[in-house]
C-alpha cells in the first residue's frame, strides 16, 4: 500500500514537472524567436540587407543549437517546418527579395506560435 | 504535455465507463479498469515506437498517467467499497438453490449459452449439478455443485490428513535457490550430502530438486533420472 502511494505521488510529481517544464521552455524559446523575427522585419523593411543576413544566419544556428531538445517534447514535424524557414529566409533575404523574406518570417512566426500553442494546457487543446 | 496528460484522463475514464457499460462478458480474466488499461498502453507504447516523428514522452506520460490513474484506483478501490462497486462492479448469483436467474443474466447480457460454456469449462456437464453460480467481477463464473454431488473429501471420509504446504525449489536447471534453501532452514552441505547420496558430484547436473512438506525430497537430473528421498521426518518441516 505505501508503495503505492509513492510510486503515485513521484510519478504524479514528474508528471506535473515535464509538463510545466515543456510548456515554459516551448514559451520561451517561441517567444524568443519571434522577437528575433521581428527585429529582422524591421531590418528588411529599412533594407538593411547585410545587418538582416546576418541576424537570419544567426537565428538560424541557434535554431539548429535548440532544436534537438525542442524536438524532445514538440513534434519533429514542427521543429523542421521552422528550420526549413529559416534556411528560405536567409536565401530571399541573400537574394534581396523584400516580399519573399517578409512572406518566410511570417510563416516562421505562424510556426513559432504554434510549437506553443499546439501543447499549451488550454481547453482547446483538451478537447 | 500537461494537455497530454489530461486527454489521458478524460480518454482512460471514458475508456473504464464504455467497458463497464458493455458488460462481464468482455472483460475476461482482469477487472474492467485493468482491461482498459491493458488495452491502452499497448496502443501508447504503440504509437510513438512506429512514428519517429512523433517524440517519446508523447507515449511516456501518458503511460505515467495511466500509472497513476490506476494506483488510484487501485487505493481509492482499497479504501472505499463504494468506489470499487463503480469501478469493477459487483458479483451476480446465475444460479441460487439450483434455479437459473433468467432476469439476472438477461440484465448481464450473459446467454445460457455463455453459461453452459463456463460449466463445462469447469467440468460440469450437467447444469441440475449446480447449486450456485455467481458470476464474478472480473466476467470468470464460480460455480459450486450440490453438497451431494461436489467430489468425496477426506473430511467426508473423516480421514485426518496432515499440512500440505508449498514444495520449496532448492535446484532448477543446475542452480542452487539459495533463498528457498534460507527458508526451509537448510544449509548448502545438506543438500550436498543429499545429493551425494544419489551419486551426484554437483548441482549442475540437476534439473529439478523439490521438497515438499512431507520432507520428501524430490530430485531429476538432467539425464533424466529421477529419485525421490525421504530427506527429513515430517516434524522437522517448518515452512
Amino acid at each position: 500500500m505505501r508503495s503505492m502511494i509513492i510510486t503515485v505521488c513521484i510519478s504524479l510529481l514528474l508528471v506535473i514537472a515535464i509538463g510545466v517544464f515543456c510548456g515554459i521552455s516551448s514559451l520561451h524559446t517561441s517567444q524568443n524567436f519571434q522577437i528575433r523575427m521581428e527585429e529582422i522585419s524591421a531590418l528588411i523593411s529599412l533594407r538593411r540587407w547585410e545587418e538582416a543576413l546576418q541576424h537570419a544566419r544567426s537565428a538560424q544556428q541557434d535554431w539548429e543549437e535548440k532544436s534537438p531538445l525542442l524536438s524532445m517534447w514538440v513534434s519533429h514535424e514542427n521543429v523542421d517546418e521552422v528550420g526549413i524557414g529559416l534556411s528560405h529566409l536567409s536565401i530571399s533575404i541573400q537574394q534581396q527579395e523584400e516580399y519573399h523574406a517578409l512572406l518566410y518570417i511570417a510563416e516562421i512566426c505562424e510556426s513559432l506560435s504554434l510549437i506553443y500553442q499546439k501543447d499549451a494546457f488550454s481547453l482547446k487543446n483538451i478537447f | 504535455m500537461l494537455t497530454v496528460f489530461i486527454r489521458t484522463i478524460i480518454l482512460y475514464l471514458v475508456s473504464v465507463l464504455a467497458i463497464r457499460l458493455m458488460g462481464k462478458r468482455q472483460v475476461g480474466q482482469l477487472q474492467p479498469y485493468e482491461f482498459v488499461l491493458a488495452l491502452m498502453i499497448a496502443e501508447l507504447a504503440a504509437a510513438p515506437m512506429e512514428n519517429i516523428g512523433t517524440p517519446l514522452l508523447y507515449g511516456i506520460v501518458p503511460i505515467l498517467g495511466l500509472m497513476i490513474l490506476h494506483g488510484l484506483s487501485t487505493l481509492l478501490s482499497v479504501k472505499c467499497t463504494g468506489f470499487r462497486r463503480i469501478l469493477s462492479g459487483g458479483p451476480s448469483v446465475i444460479i441460487r438453490k439450483g434455479e437459473i436467474q433468467y432476469d439476472e443474466m438477461r440484465r448481464l447480457c450473459y446467454t445460457t449459452t455463455d453459461l453452459l460454456e463456463e460449466l463445462r469449462a469447469q467440468g460440469f456437464l450437467n447444469a441440475a449439478d449446480i447449486c450456485t453460480a455467481i458470476l464474478e467481477t472480473n466476467g470468470k463464473l464460480s460455480a459450486f455443485p450440490y453438497a451431494n454431488k461436489r467430489p468425496l473429501t477426506p473430511e467426508d471420509q473423516g480421514i485426518k490428513v496432515s499440512y500440505e504446504g508449498i514444495p520449496m525449489t532448492l535446484v532448477v536447471d543446475g542452480r542452487i535457490q539459495k533463498e528457498h534453501l534460507k527458508m526451509t532452514g537448510l544449509s548448502q552441505d545438506w543438500l550436498t550430502d543429499q545429493l551425494n547420496a544419489i551419486g551426484c558430484r554437483d548441482a549442475k547436473q540437476i534439473l529439478l530438486a523439490s521438497l515438499d512438506t512431507k520432507g520428501q525430497l524430490l530430485i531429476q537430473e538432467k539425464g533424466g533420472k529421477m529419485h525421490l528421498i525421504d530427506a527429513l521426518e515430517e516434524e522437522a518441516v517448518n515452512w
